[in-house]
């Protein structure tokens, strides 16, 4: 005897039925476990990451000089230069 | 519940909404790429890369269209890519290729579907999760894949035959041919 198309298409539809419920079932007990909640779009964190350096060194830089200017580097590093543009400088022509 | 099942809830749009679009996608984005890479920590960085990649391209969406298609798409392709990568690293650094997933997941992992689902090659698994679990049409599946879909109806098909096959007792089978 000669099954029908539809018979055909009714089993085939049935089958497509579980194995959607067996897939779906398995799949939807799948979970991320370090995937974020939040959305955090590279370009977002890389903004947050750049404007956290620029105030590290502004912050450094200001430490950098109190500390300079607490332990009186200025004064001799100014005349260490002073110094070595003289040592620099050719030494005078004999007349 | 697939993307098609969340169409009816509302469409989010993805370049005034960003957020919202992760939050309604992220969990079925990242089930879908599993269920085409069957490697939970390699799912997890393509699920942000998939979406980092949306972001950048937001303003590209065309408005009406369905968000979860789009996802899919960016999702479909990075996975595939993922699998052509490991094959290749496969076959040319036999010795330096570490697979992503562990011994742990591989046993814990092997339930029914994912059986049925790694005896299928990475085309027709795709094929089989945008159908069965995102639940997108045939003529949805067949623009992600870029085929037409008549095949994506003969990879379905096909898939579903090498499935069962996988699933089939082999005790049984042995008997069926002694028979």
């Amino acid at each position: 005897m000669q099954q029908s198309p539809f018979a055909d298409e009714r089993h085939d539809q049935e089958e497509e039925e579980l194995w959607t419920d067996l897939i779906s079932s398995e799949m939807d007990r799948w979970h991320p476990r370090r995937l974020p909640t939040d959305f955090r779009p590279e370009g977002r964190i890389q903004r947050f990451n750049r404007r956290w350096l620029l105030l590290i060194m502004l912050a450094l830089l200001l430490a950098t000089l109190a500390i300079a200017l607490s332990t009186g580097l200025p004064r001799s590093l100014a005349s260490d230069l002073i110094d070595l543009a003289r040592l620099a400088q050719p030494p005078p022509v004999p007349m | 519940m697939g993307v098609g099942a969340e169409r009816t809830t509302g469409e989010v749009d993805p370049a005034s909404d960003f957020d919202l679009l992760y939050e309604q996608f992220r969990l079925q984005v990242y089930r879908s790429v599993r269920g085409i890479v069957l490697e939970a920590a390699a799912a997890e960085d393509l699920t942000q890369e998939t979406f980092e990649r949306a972001y950048k391209a937001r303003h590209d969406f065309r408005a009406g269209a369905s968000p979860g298609a789009w996802l899919h798409r960016i999702a479909v392709n990075l996975a595939i890519s993922y699998l052509r990568r490991q094959r290749v690293a496969r076959l040319v650094l036999p010795r330096l290729y570490v697979p992503h997933h562990t011994p742990h997941e591989q046993i814990e992992d092997r339930t029914l579907a994912v059986r049925a689902l790694a005896a299928l090659n990475p085309k027709h698994r795709a094929v089989v999760v945008l159908s069965f679990y995102a639940r997108l049409t045939r003529e949805e599946i067949s623009r992600i894949l870029k085929v037409p879909p008549g095949t994506v109806a003969s990879r379905q098909s096909s898939a579903m035959e090498i499935m069962r096959k996988a699933l089939a007792d082999p005790a049984d089978q042995r008997k069926q041919e002694g028979s």
